[in-house]
Protein backbone atom coordinates (compact mmCIF):
# COMPACT_ATOMS: atom_id res chain seq x y z
CA UNK A 1 0.00 0.00 0.00
CA UNK A 2 1.26 3.71 -0.66
CA UNK A 3 1.82 5.33 2.16
CA UNK A 4 0.75 8.29 1.02
CA UNK A 5 0.38 9.62 -2.50
CA UNK A 6 3.33 9.15 -4.74
CA UNK A 7 3.54 12.69 -6.31
CA UNK A 8 4.40 14.71 -3.46
CA UNK A 9 1.30 17.51 -2.88
CA UNK A 10 3.23 20.87 -3.83
CA UNK A 11 1.91 23.67 -1.04
CA UNK A 12 2.19 27.46 -1.32
CA UNK A 13 3.72 30.08 1.41
CA UNK A 14 -0.15 31.15 2.08
CA UNK A 15 -1.05 27.44 2.24
CA UNK A 16 1.75 27.63 5.31
CA UNK A 17 0.31 30.47 6.49
CA UNK A 18 -3.20 29.11 6.78
CA UNK A 19 -1.33 26.17 8.56
CA UNK A 20 -0.04 28.23 11.38
CA UNK A 21 -3.06 30.21 11.47
CA UNK A 22 -4.76 26.78 12.59
CA UNK A 23 -1.74 25.74 14.99
CA UNK A 24 -1.91 28.67 16.68
CA UNK A 25 -5.93 29.12 17.14
CA UNK A 26 -6.43 32.29 18.75
CA UNK A 27 -9.22 32.05 21.80
CA UNK A 28 -13.01 32.64 21.30
CA UNK A 29 -14.48 36.23 21.35
CA UNK A 30 -16.64 36.55 24.79
CA UNK A 31 -19.85 35.37 23.87
CA UNK A 32 -21.54 33.44 27.02
CA UNK A 33 -20.20 35.53 29.98
CA UNK A 34 -21.50 35.65 33.51
CA UNK A 35 -23.99 37.63 33.92
CA UNK A 36 -27.01 38.16 36.13
CA UNK A 37 -29.53 36.20 34.14
CA UNK A 38 -30.49 33.82 35.34
CA UNK A 39 -30.18 34.97 38.85
CA UNK A 40 -30.79 32.50 41.43
CA UNK A 41 -31.44 35.67 43.84
CA UNK A 42 -33.83 37.93 42.49
CA UNK A 43 -33.71 42.01 42.78
CA UNK A 44 -31.48 43.69 40.09
CA UNK A 45 -27.76 45.47 39.93
CA UNK A 46 -26.54 46.74 43.23
CA UNK A 47 -29.44 44.79 45.17
CA UNK A 48 -26.96 43.29 47.42
CA UNK A 49 -25.11 46.84 48.60
CA UNK A 50 -27.37 47.10 51.50
CA UNK A 51 -28.60 43.50 50.97
CA UNK A 52 -31.40 41.34 50.90
CA UNK A 53 -32.96 42.33 54.24
CA UNK A 54 -35.28 44.67 52.37
CA UNK A 55 -36.16 42.47 49.88
CA UNK A 56 -37.48 39.66 52.32
CA UNK A 57 -38.65 41.82 55.09
CA UNK A 58 -42.70 41.67 55.74
CA UNK A 59 -45.12 43.44 53.08
CA UNK A 60 -45.87 46.97 53.18
CA UNK A 61 -45.19 47.71 56.89
CA UNK A 62 -46.60 51.86 56.36
CA UNK A 63 -44.78 53.89 59.39
CA UNK A 64 -47.65 56.09 61.48
CA UNK A 65 -47.12 59.77 61.34
CA UNK A 66 -45.18 61.03 64.66
CA UNK B 1 -5.63 23.42 0.88
CA UNK B 2 -8.40 24.45 2.09
CA UNK B 3 -8.24 25.45 6.41
CA UNK B 4 -11.84 23.61 7.23
CA UNK B 5 -11.05 20.34 5.57
CA UNK B 6 -7.62 20.40 7.16
CA UNK B 7 -9.22 21.21 10.77
CA UNK B 8 -11.56 18.47 10.07
CA UNK B 9 -9.17 15.89 8.88
CA UNK B 10 -7.19 16.85 12.22
CA UNK B 11 -10.37 15.66 14.26
CA UNK B 12 -10.18 12.29 12.75
CA UNK B 13 -6.88 11.83 13.32
CA UNK B 14 -6.91 13.02 16.56
CA UNK B 15 -10.18 10.55 17.23
CA UNK B 16 -7.63 7.94 15.85
CA UNK B 17 -5.08 8.68 18.40
CA UNK B 18 -7.40 8.73 21.17
CA UNK B 19 -8.48 4.94 19.89
CA UNK B 20 -5.06 3.94 19.98
CA UNK B 21 -4.67 5.66 23.60
CA UNK B 22 -7.95 3.38 24.76
CA UNK B 23 -6.08 0.36 23.40
CA UNK B 24 -7.45 -0.01 19.30
CA UNK B 25 -4.48 -0.64 18.10
CA UNK B 26 -1.98 1.73 16.31
CA UNK B 27 -2.59 6.07 15.09
CA UNK B 28 -2.21 4.03 11.03
CA UNK B 29 -0.74 7.83 10.20
CA UNK B 30 -0.25 5.75 6.10
CA UNK B 31 -3.81 4.57 6.20
CA UNK B 32 -5.19 7.70 7.66
CA UNK B 33 -3.54 9.69 4.69
CA UNK B 34 -4.46 7.47 2.34
CA UNK B 35 -8.29 7.39 3.35
CA UNK B 36 -8.17 11.37 2.74
CA UNK B 37 -9.79 13.10 -0.04
CA UNK B 38 -7.39 15.94 -0.21
CA UNK B 39 -3.51 15.12 0.65
CA UNK B 40 -2.65 18.20 1.46
CA UNK B 41 -4.68 18.62 4.02
CA UNK B 42 -4.13 15.56 4.82
CA UNK B 43 -0.32 16.11 5.68
CA UNK B 44 -1.30 19.93 7.39
CA UNK B 45 -3.76 17.87 9.96
CA UNK B 46 -0.46 15.73 10.74
CA UNK B 47 1.37 18.85 11.18
CA UNK B 48 -1.56 20.17 13.04
CA UNK B 49 -2.15 17.50 15.73
CA UNK B 50 1.74 17.66 15.63
CA UNK B 51 3.65 15.56 18.46
CA UNK B 52 0.23 14.54 19.79
CA UNK B 53 -0.14 11.94 17.10
CA UNK B 54 2.67 10.09 19.16
CA UNK B 55 0.97 9.96 22.71
CA UNK B 56 0.20 5.92 22.26
CA UNK B 57 4.04 6.09 21.81
CA UNK B 58 4.78 8.35 24.73
CA UNK B 59 1.91 6.74 26.97
CA UNK B 60 1.77 3.37 25.87
CA UNK B 61 5.51 2.03 24.94
CA UNK B 62 4.19 1.03 21.20
CA UNK B 63 6.74 1.51 18.65
CA UNK B 64 6.71 3.46 15.36
CA UNK B 65 6.40 2.07 11.93
CA UNK B 66 8.59 3.29 9.15
CA UNK B 67 5.87 3.90 7.27
CA UNK B 68 3.79 6.54 10.28
CA UNK B 69 7.29 7.95 10.34
CA UNK B 70 7.77 8.84 6.94
CA UNK B 71 4.03 10.20 7.04
CA UNK B 72 5.21 12.53 9.43
CA UNK B 73 8.42 13.17 7.56
CA UNK B 74 6.58 14.33 4.49
CA UNK B 75 4.73 16.46 5.98
CA UNK B 76 7.77 18.87 7.05
CA UNK B 77 8.50 18.38 3.51
CA UNK B 78 5.68 19.38 2.09
CA UNK B 79 5.40 22.64 4.73
CA UNK B 80 8.86 23.79 5.36
CA UNK B 81 9.47 25.37 8.39
CA UNK B 82 9.64 28.84 8.58
CA UNK B 83 13.48 29.82 8.62
CA UNK B 84 13.09 32.30 10.77
CA UNK B 85 9.82 32.90 12.65
CA UNK B 86 8.76 36.72 13.01
CA UNK B 87 4.65 36.90 13.10
CA UNK B 88 3.67 35.19 16.95
CA UNK B 89 2.20 31.91 14.67
CA UNK B 90 5.05 31.51 13.04
CA UNK B 91 6.61 31.39 16.39
CA UNK B 92 3.81 29.30 18.21
CA UNK B 93 4.45 27.08 14.93
CA UNK B 94 7.83 26.97 15.24
CA UNK B 95 7.67 25.21 19.08
CA UNK B 96 4.61 23.09 18.14
CA UNK B 97 7.24 21.63 15.41
CA UNK B 98 10.17 21.19 17.68
CA UNK B 99 7.87 19.80 19.81
CA UNK B 100 7.06 17.14 16.62
CA UNK B 101 10.20 16.86 15.20
CA UNK B 102 12.35 16.10 18.87
CA UNK B 103 9.18 12.99 19.15
CA UNK B 104 10.09 11.95 15.95
CA UNK B 105 14.08 11.85 16.23
CA UNK B 106 13.41 10.12 19.84
CA UNK B 107 11.47 7.56 18.10
CA UNK B 108 13.10 6.69 15.41
CA UNK B 109 16.93 7.35 17.44
CA UNK B 110 17.71 10.35 14.95
CA UNK B 111 19.79 13.39 16.18
CA UNK B 112 17.89 15.50 18.34
CA UNK B 113 16.91 18.92 16.87
CA UNK B 114 17.81 21.95 18.22
CA UNK B 115 14.75 24.24 20.10
CA UNK B 116 13.89 27.58 18.44
CA UNK B 117 14.62 30.78 19.71
CA UNK B 118 14.13 31.84 23.54
CA UNK B 119 10.58 30.73 25.23
CA UNK B 120 10.40 34.25 26.09
CA UNK B 121 9.49 35.40 22.22
CA UNK B 122 6.85 33.22 22.01
CA UNK B 123 5.26 33.41 25.11
CA UNK B 124 5.06 37.14 26.00
CA UNK B 125 5.49 38.60 29.21
CA UNK B 126 4.13 36.74 32.62
CA UNK B 127 3.18 40.02 33.41
CA UNK B 128 0.74 39.93 30.88
CA UNK B 129 -0.77 36.60 32.19
CA UNK B 130 -3.71 36.88 29.68
CA UNK B 131 -2.00 37.00 26.49
CA UNK B 132 0.49 34.60 28.22
CA UNK B 133 -1.49 32.05 29.14
CA UNK B 134 -3.44 32.00 25.85
CA UNK B 135 0.21 31.13 23.89
CA UNK B 136 0.59 28.57 26.42
CA UNK B 137 -2.52 26.99 25.47
CA UNK B 138 -1.76 27.00 21.75
CA UNK B 139 1.40 24.62 22.36
CA UNK B 140 -0.61 22.45 24.24
CA UNK B 141 1.27 19.73 21.89
CA UNK B 142 4.59 20.82 24.07
CA UNK B 143 3.07 19.13 26.98
CA UNK B 144 2.96 15.63 26.85
CA UNK B 145 3.70 12.99 30.05
CA UNK B 146 7.59 13.06 30.28
CA UNK B 147 8.01 16.37 28.45
CA UNK B 148 10.59 18.63 28.78
CA UNK B 149 12.48 21.59 27.33
CA UNK B 150 12.52 25.28 27.71
CA UNK B 151 8.56 25.64 27.34
CA UNK B 152 8.14 23.53 29.93
CA UNK B 153 10.58 24.84 32.09
CA UNK B 154 9.06 28.32 31.69
CA UNK B 155 5.07 27.15 31.71
CA UNK B 156 6.03 25.26 35.49
CA UNK B 157 7.81 28.21 36.67
CA UNK B 158 4.61 30.13 36.65
CA UNK B 159 1.92 28.10 38.27
CA UNK B 160 0.11 31.22 39.14
CA UNK B 161 0.01 32.41 36.00
CA UNK B 162 -1.28 29.72 34.58
CA UNK B 163 -3.70 28.79 36.66
CA UNK B 164 -5.31 32.06 36.23
CA UNK B 165 -5.09 31.51 32.54
CA UNK B 166 -7.37 28.41 32.76
CA UNK B 167 -9.83 29.83 35.26
CA UNK B 168 -9.86 32.95 32.82
CA UNK B 169 -11.20 30.43 29.91
CA UNK B 170 -13.28 28.43 31.92
CA UNK B 171 -15.17 32.10 32.92
CA UNK B 172 -15.06 33.05 29.41
CA UNK B 173 -16.72 29.48 28.80
CA UNK B 174 -13.92 28.99 26.28
CA UNK B 175 -13.33 25.40 26.77
CA UNK B 176 -10.66 24.96 23.91
CA UNK B 177 -8.46 27.40 25.55
CA UNK B 178 -9.39 26.19 29.02
CA UNK B 179 -8.81 22.24 28.25
CA UNK B 180 -5.38 22.89 26.54
CA UNK B 181 -4.72 24.87 29.80
CA UNK B 182 -5.68 22.21 31.94
CA UNK B 183 -3.21 19.90 29.77
CA UNK B 184 -0.95 22.66 30.96
CA UNK B 185 -1.99 22.16 34.92
CA UNK B 186 -1.85 18.65 34.88
CA UNK B 187 1.29 18.49 33.45
CA UNK B 188 2.86 21.52 36.26
CA UNK B 189 0.96 19.13 38.87
CA UNK B 190 2.69 15.63 37.69
CA UNK B 191 6.12 17.54 38.10
CA UNK B 192 5.00 18.35 41.62
CA UNK B 193 4.68 22.18 41.50
CA UNK B 194 2.40 23.12 43.79
CA UNK B 195 -0.67 24.61 42.16
CA UNK B 196 -3.58 27.07 43.40
CA UNK B 197 -6.29 24.76 42.22
CA UNK B 198 -6.81 21.71 42.72
CA UNK B 199 -5.98 19.72 39.06
CA UNK B 200 -8.47 16.93 39.34
CA UNK B 201 -11.16 18.56 40.14
CA UNK B 202 -10.32 20.95 37.02
CA UNK B 203 -9.95 17.80 34.82
CA UNK B 204 -13.18 17.12 35.46
CA UNK B 205 -14.70 20.27 35.64
CA UNK B 206 -13.79 20.60 31.91
CA UNK B 207 -14.57 17.57 31.06
CA UNK B 208 -18.18 17.95 32.04
CA UNK B 209 -18.03 21.29 29.44
CA UNK B 210 -15.77 20.57 26.24
CA UNK B 211 -18.68 18.80 23.77
CA UNK B 212 -17.66 16.05 21.72
CA UNK B 213 -14.28 17.61 19.55
CA UNK B 214 -11.78 14.90 19.55
CA UNK B 215 -8.77 17.15 19.98
CA UNK B 216 -10.23 18.45 23.10
CA UNK B 217 -11.01 15.09 24.04
CA UNK B 218 -7.55 14.70 23.38
CA UNK B 219 -6.28 17.04 25.90
CA UNK B 220 -8.39 15.78 28.69
CA UNK B 221 -7.17 12.39 28.04
CA UNK B 222 -3.67 13.44 28.05
CA UNK B 223 -4.51 15.48 31.20
CA UNK B 224 -6.55 12.27 32.75
CA UNK B 225 -3.23 10.35 32.55
CA UNK B 226 -0.77 13.01 33.94
CA UNK B 227 -2.95 13.69 36.67
CA UNK B 228 -3.64 9.44 37.37
CA UNK B 229 -7.14 9.96 37.19
CA UNK B 230 -9.34 7.11 35.45
CA UNK C 1 1.41 55.51 41.78
CA UNK C 2 0.74 59.22 41.56
CA UNK C 3 -0.99 58.49 38.56
CA UNK C 4 -3.31 56.21 39.82
CA UNK C 5 -3.63 58.21 42.84
CA UNK C 6 -5.01 60.92 40.33
CA UNK C 7 -7.44 58.26 38.31
CA UNK C 8 -8.89 57.06 41.44
CA UNK C 9 -8.89 60.68 42.96
CA UNK C 10 -11.18 61.76 39.57
CA UNK C 11 -13.48 58.60 39.57
CA UNK C 12 -14.52 59.22 43.22
CA UNK C 13 -14.96 63.25 43.06
CA UNK C 14 -16.89 63.30 39.69
CA UNK C 15 -19.20 60.31 41.07
CA UNK C 16 -19.64 61.89 44.15
CA UNK C 17 -20.27 65.24 42.80
CA UNK C 18 -22.93 63.47 40.37
CA UNK C 19 -24.44 61.59 43.44
CA UNK C 20 -24.76 65.44 44.97
CA UNK C 21 -25.89 66.94 41.97
CA UNK C 22 -28.33 64.80 41.49
CA UNK C 23 -29.55 63.66 45.04
CA UNK C 24 -32.93 65.00 45.17
CA UNK C 25 -33.96 62.67 42.26
CA UNK C 26 -33.42 60.21 45.35
CA UNK C 27 -35.82 61.58 48.05
CA UNK C 28 -38.32 59.98 49.19
CA UNK C 29 -41.21 60.95 46.59
CA UNK C 30 -44.14 62.22 48.76
CA UNK C 31 -42.45 61.72 52.31
CA UNK C 32 -41.12 58.66 54.66
CA UNK C 33 -44.05 58.73 56.38
CA UNK C 34 -46.05 57.08 53.46
CA UNK C 35 -43.18 55.58 51.45
CA UNK C 36 -43.01 51.61 50.86
CA UNK C 37 -39.94 51.05 52.21
CA UNK C 38 -40.30 47.47 51.10
CA UNK C 39 -40.36 48.60 47.78
CA UNK C 40 -36.85 47.15 46.19
CA UNK C 41 -37.61 49.74 43.53
CA UNK C 42 -37.76 52.62 45.81
CA UNK C 43 -35.64 55.40 47.63
CA UNK C 44 -35.18 53.47 50.98
CA UNK C 45 -32.14 51.24 50.04
CA UNK C 46 -30.21 53.92 47.60
CA UNK C 47 -30.60 56.45 50.41
CA UNK C 48 -28.88 53.94 52.41
CA UNK C 49 -26.20 53.33 50.06
CA UNK C 50 -25.64 56.58 49.43
CA UNK C 51 -25.19 57.37 53.33
CA UNK C 52 -22.35 54.58 53.13
CA UNK C 53 -20.47 56.26 50.45
CA UNK C 54 -20.13 59.82 51.95
CA UNK C 55 -19.61 58.07 55.33
CA UNK C 56 -16.48 56.41 54.31
CA UNK C 57 -15.57 59.75 52.25
CA UNK C 58 -15.53 61.42 55.51
CA UNK C 59 -14.09 58.49 57.51
CA UNK C 60 -11.07 58.49 54.91
CA UNK C 61 -10.31 62.36 55.26
CA UNK C 62 -8.75 62.32 51.66
CA UNK C 63 -11.30 64.14 49.62
CA UNK C 64 -10.21 67.51 48.77
CA UNK C 65 -12.37 70.09 50.91
CA UNK C 66 -15.37 70.21 47.97
CA UNK C 67 -15.40 66.42 48.34
CA UNK C 68 -15.91 66.48 52.03
CA UNK C 69 -18.08 69.05 51.69
CA UNK C 70 -20.65 67.22 49.29
CA UNK C 71 -20.19 64.29 51.27
CA UNK C 72 -21.21 65.67 54.31
CA UNK C 73 -24.21 67.40 52.88
CA UNK C 74 -25.22 63.97 51.20
CA UNK C 75 -24.97 62.60 54.78
CA UNK C 76 -27.33 65.26 56.10
CA UNK C 77 -29.55 64.66 53.31
CA UNK C 78 -30.15 60.86 53.66
CA UNK C 79 -30.51 61.63 57.79
CA UNK C 80 -33.02 64.65 56.89
CA UNK C 81 -35.17 61.91 54.23
CA UNK C 82 -34.76 59.31 57.20
CA UNK C 83 -35.92 62.35 59.62
CA UNK C 84 -33.32 62.52 61.37
CA UNK C 85 -33.42 59.00 62.20
CA UNK C 86 -37.26 58.51 62.98
CA UNK C 87 -38.42 56.63 60.91
CA UNK C 88 -35.42 53.95 61.70
CA UNK C 89 -36.50 53.94 65.12
CA UNK C 90 -40.11 53.56 64.40
CA UNK C 91 -39.46 50.77 61.85
CA UNK C 92 -37.06 48.96 63.85
CA UNK C 93 -39.04 49.03 67.12
CA UNK C 94 -42.21 47.54 65.28
CA UNK C 95 -40.51 45.14 63.21
CA UNK C 96 -37.36 43.92 65.40
CA UNK C 97 -35.99 41.32 63.54
CA UNK C 98 -35.58 43.19 60.63
CA UNK C 99 -32.08 44.71 60.33
CA UNK C 100 -31.74 47.33 57.77
CA UNK C 101 -32.58 49.89 60.56
CA UNK C 102 -29.09 49.22 62.28
CA UNK C 103 -27.44 48.99 59.05
CA UNK C 104 -28.66 52.22 57.34
CA UNK C 105 -28.12 53.69 60.93
CA UNK C 106 -24.24 52.32 61.49
CA UNK C 107 -23.42 54.42 58.65
CA UNK C 108 -24.99 57.84 60.00
CA UNK C 109 -23.50 56.98 63.42
CA UNK C 110 -20.06 56.89 61.92
CA UNK C 111 -20.98 60.36 60.59
CA UNK C 112 -21.60 61.77 64.04
CA UNK C 113 -25.65 61.49 63.12
CA UNK C 114 -26.88 59.70 66.26
CA UNK C 115 -30.25 58.83 67.59
CA UNK C 116 -30.80 57.86 71.22
CA UNK C 117 -34.60 55.80 71.43
CA UNK C 118 -33.04 53.54 68.43
CA UNK C 119 -29.21 52.97 70.19
CA UNK C 120 -31.66 51.87 73.05
CA UNK C 121 -33.79 49.95 70.71
CA UNK C 122 -30.74 48.20 69.08
CA UNK C 123 -28.95 47.36 72.19
CA UNK C 124 -32.38 45.71 73.28
CA UNK C 125 -32.97 43.78 69.95
CA UNK C 126 -29.41 42.43 70.29
CA UNK C 127 -29.81 41.60 73.74
CA UNK C 128 -32.97 39.78 72.39
CA UNK C 129 -31.17 38.42 69.57
CA UNK C 130 -33.99 39.73 67.81
CA UNK C 131 -32.77 39.16 64.11
CA UNK C 132 -34.21 37.31 61.25
CA UNK C 133 -32.58 34.33 59.43
CA UNK C 134 -29.81 35.69 56.95
CA UNK C 135 -27.20 34.58 54.02
CA UNK C 136 -24.19 34.29 55.55
CA UNK C 137 -21.92 37.49 53.73
CA UNK C 138 -25.68 38.84 54.77
CA UNK C 139 -24.79 38.22 58.29
CA UNK C 140 -22.09 39.51 58.56
CA UNK C 141 -22.83 43.04 57.56
CA UNK C 142 -25.10 42.73 60.40
CA UNK C 143 -22.31 42.19 62.40
CA UNK C 144 -20.14 44.76 61.00
CA UNK C 145 -23.39 47.29 61.56
CA UNK C 146 -23.06 46.35 65.22
CA UNK C 147 -19.79 46.91 65.42
CA UNK C 148 -19.67 50.64 63.64
CA UNK C 149 -22.43 51.21 65.95
CA UNK C 150 -20.82 50.33 69.26
CA UNK C 151 -23.12 47.61 70.09
CA UNK C 152 -21.42 44.79 72.27
CA UNK C 153 -22.15 41.00 70.96
CA UNK C 154 -20.41 38.19 71.01
CA UNK C 155 -19.65 38.00 67.09
CA UNK C 156 -17.16 35.65 65.67
CA UNK C 157 -16.34 37.55 62.52
CA UNK C 158 -13.87 34.59 61.27
CA UNK C 159 -16.38 31.94 62.10
CA UNK C 160 -19.21 33.72 60.09
CA UNK C 161 -16.53 34.09 57.33
CA UNK C 162 -15.96 30.67 57.28
CA UNK C 163 -19.58 30.25 56.28
CA UNK C 164 -19.66 32.24 52.96
CA UNK C 165 -18.87 31.55 50.02
CA UNK C 166 -15.69 33.29 49.98
CA UNK C 167 -15.02 31.83 53.55
CA UNK C 168 -15.00 28.23 51.95
CA UNK C 169 -12.15 28.87 49.42
CA UNK C 170 -14.19 26.97 46.55
CA UNK C 171 -11.98 26.32 42.89
CA UNK C 172 -12.64 29.64 41.90
CA UNK C 173 -14.45 28.93 38.96
CA UNK C 174 -17.19 28.08 40.90
CA UNK C 175 -18.48 32.19 40.98
CA UNK C 176 -21.26 33.53 39.09
CA UNK C 177 -22.52 37.01 39.21
CA UNK C 178 -24.68 37.14 41.75
CA UNK C 179 -21.95 35.23 43.92
CA UNK C 180 -19.43 37.64 43.02
CA UNK C 181 -21.64 40.08 44.75
CA UNK C 182 -21.90 37.97 47.52
CA UNK C 183 -17.65 37.42 47.81
CA UNK C 184 -17.11 41.05 47.68
CA UNK C 185 -19.77 41.99 50.64
CA UNK C 186 -17.83 39.40 52.90
CA UNK C 187 -14.71 41.52 52.44
CA UNK C 188 -15.94 44.41 52.86
CA UNK C 189 -17.74 43.44 56.22
CA UNK C 190 -14.98 41.31 57.70
CA UNK C 191 -12.79 44.27 56.59
CA UNK C 192 -15.22 47.26 57.69
CA UNK C 193 -14.79 48.62 54.13
CA UNK C 194 -10.91 48.50 54.44
CA UNK C 195 -10.28 49.95 57.78
CA UNK C 196 -9.39 46.30 59.20
CA UNK C 197 -7.47 44.55 56.28
CA UNK C 198 -5.75 42.35 58.88
CA UNK C 199 -9.03 40.63 59.86
CA UNK C 200 -8.51 38.61 56.75
CA UNK C 201 -7.14 35.21 57.42
CA UNK C 202 -3.86 34.83 55.36
CA UNK C 203 -5.61 31.92 52.77
CA UNK C 204 -8.52 34.17 51.98
CA UNK C 205 -5.86 37.00 51.47
CA UNK C 206 -3.85 34.57 49.26
CA UNK C 207 -6.84 33.53 47.06
CA UNK C 208 -7.89 37.15 46.71
CA UNK C 209 -4.23 37.86 45.40
CA UNK C 210 -4.61 35.07 43.19
CA UNK C 211 -8.10 35.71 41.67
CA UNK C 212 -9.33 38.67 41.48
CA UNK C 213 -7.32 40.02 38.50
CA UNK C 214 -8.51 37.42 36.44
CA UNK C 215 -12.34 38.17 37.89
CA UNK C 216 -11.57 41.78 37.37
CA UNK C 217 -10.35 40.71 33.66
CA UNK C 218 -13.14 38.60 32.90
CA UNK C 219 -16.49 41.32 34.42
CA UNK C 220 -14.22 44.04 32.78
CA UNK C 221 -14.71 42.12 29.18
CA UNK C 222 -18.24 41.94 30.06
CA UNK C 223 -18.59 45.35 30.41
CA UNK C 224 -20.09 45.03 33.68
CA UNK C 225 -18.72 48.13 35.49
CA UNK C 226 -20.45 48.23 38.56
CA UNK C 227 -19.03 44.62 39.54
CA UNK C 228 -15.72 46.03 38.50
CA UNK C 229 -15.78 48.85 40.80
CA UNK C 230 -16.97 45.97 43.95
CA UNK C 231 -14.16 43.92 42.82
CA UNK C 232 -11.58 47.24 42.90
CA UNK C 233 -12.78 47.77 46.21
CA UNK C 234 -11.67 44.31 47.31
CA UNK C 235 -8.66 44.97 45.93
CA UNK C 236 -8.42 48.21 48.08
CA UNK C 237 -9.48 45.71 51.18
CA UNK C 238 -6.44 43.72 51.02
CA UNK C 239 -3.37 43.80 53.74
CA UNK C 240 -1.11 44.78 50.47
CA UNK C 241 -3.69 46.66 48.34
CA UNK C 242 -3.86 45.95 45.06
CA UNK C 243 -4.16 48.82 42.77
CA UNK C 244 -3.58 48.55 39.44
CA UNK C 245 -3.23 51.07 36.55
CA UNK C 246 -4.61 49.44 34.28
CA UNK C 247 -7.64 48.36 35.70
CA UNK C 248 -8.43 52.03 37.12
CA UNK C 249 -7.60 53.36 33.60
CA UNK C 250 -10.43 51.20 32.35
CA UNK C 251 -12.69 51.75 34.95
CA UNK C 252 -12.47 55.63 34.33
CA UNK C 253 -12.61 55.28 30.64
CA UNK C 254 -16.27 53.78 31.20
CA UNK C 255 -17.11 57.76 33.31
CA UNK C 256 -18.98 59.69 31.36
CA UNK C 257 -18.29 63.72 31.66
CA UNK C 258 -20.71 64.11 34.38
CA UNK C 259 -19.50 62.09 36.41
CA UNK C 260 -21.96 58.91 35.90
CA UNK C 261 -20.54 56.00 35.75
CA UNK C 262 -22.54 53.11 33.76
CA UNK C 263 -23.57 50.13 36.19
CA UNK C 264 -22.43 48.16 32.23
CA UNK C 265 -21.79 48.89 28.55
CA UNK C 266 -25.81 48.50 27.86
CA UNK C 267 -26.95 52.37 26.51
CA UNK C 268 -27.55 55.19 28.90
CA UNK C 269 -30.83 56.57 28.66
CA UNK C 270 -30.91 60.50 28.05
CA UNK C 271 -34.02 60.77 30.47
CA UNK C 272 -32.69 62.36 33.68
CA UNK C 273 -34.57 60.56 36.11
CA UNK C 274 -34.08 57.14 34.58
CA UNK C 275 -30.16 57.83 34.25
CA UNK C 276 -30.39 58.29 37.92
CA UNK C 277 -31.76 55.41 38.54
CA UNK C 278 -30.29 53.25 36.62
CA UNK C 279 -27.03 53.87 37.39
CA UNK C 280 -27.03 55.41 41.34
CA UNK C 281 -25.53 52.48 42.71
CA UNK C 282 -22.36 52.38 40.32
CA UNK C 283 -21.69 55.50 41.37
CA UNK C 284 -21.96 55.05 44.96
CA UNK C 285 -19.30 52.12 44.09
CA UNK C 286 -17.30 54.50 42.18
CA UNK C 287 -17.00 56.79 45.01
CA UNK C 288 -16.40 54.27 47.31
CA UNK C 289 -13.49 52.55 45.34
CA UNK C 290 -11.63 55.56 44.44
CA UNK C 291 -11.93 57.07 47.90
CA UNK C 292 -10.63 53.32 49.83
CA UNK C 293 -7.66 53.10 46.63
CA UNK C 294 -6.27 57.04 47.15
CA UNK C 295 -6.60 55.88 51.16
CA UNK C 296 -4.58 53.21 50.93
CA UNK C 297 -2.25 54.55 48.60
CA UNK C 298 -1.60 57.59 50.66
CA UNK C 299 -1.39 55.37 53.54
CA UNK C 300 -4.26 56.09 54.94
CA UNK C 301 -6.49 54.57 57.64
CA UNK C 302 -7.67 51.60 56.30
Amino acid sequence: MSVYTPVRPVTTPADLAQLSKLVAEPESTLADPPLSTPNAAGGGVGALLLGLGLLLSPPTPKEPRR
Amino acid sequence: MDASSCARDAAALADRVLGALRGSGGVGLADFLASRADPTAGLGAVRLVGADIFLPHVVLNRPLTAQDAEVVAASFEVFPQATEPVAPEQRVMAWHDWSTARLLATLTGDAAVAAPDDPAAVLGSVEKWARWSVAVAQLSSLAHPGATGPVVDAVAAQPQALCRGVLRAALRRDFVIASRLTRWVALTHAMGVRLPVNPVVLVDHVALRVGSEPRQLLDLAVARHLVGAP
Amino acid sequence: MTSLVHTAHDVAARALGWLHTNRDLGAFEDDAATTDLNDPEGAYKPLCELALASSLVLREGVAGTNEQRAARALVGFTWQQLREGDLLYERQLRHALLTDPLETYAHHARSGLRHEALEQTLVQCAVEDSMTELLPNRRLAVANAHRIVGIHRDDDFTAMLRQTWLGRIPQPWALDWYTAYYMTHTVFHVTDWGAKPGDLPPDVVEYLENWLPVWIDVWAEAGQWDLLGELLIVSACLPEPRCDLAEWELFASAQHADGLLPRDDRPVVDDTEQRYHDHKHTAVVATIAGTLAMSRLLGGQA
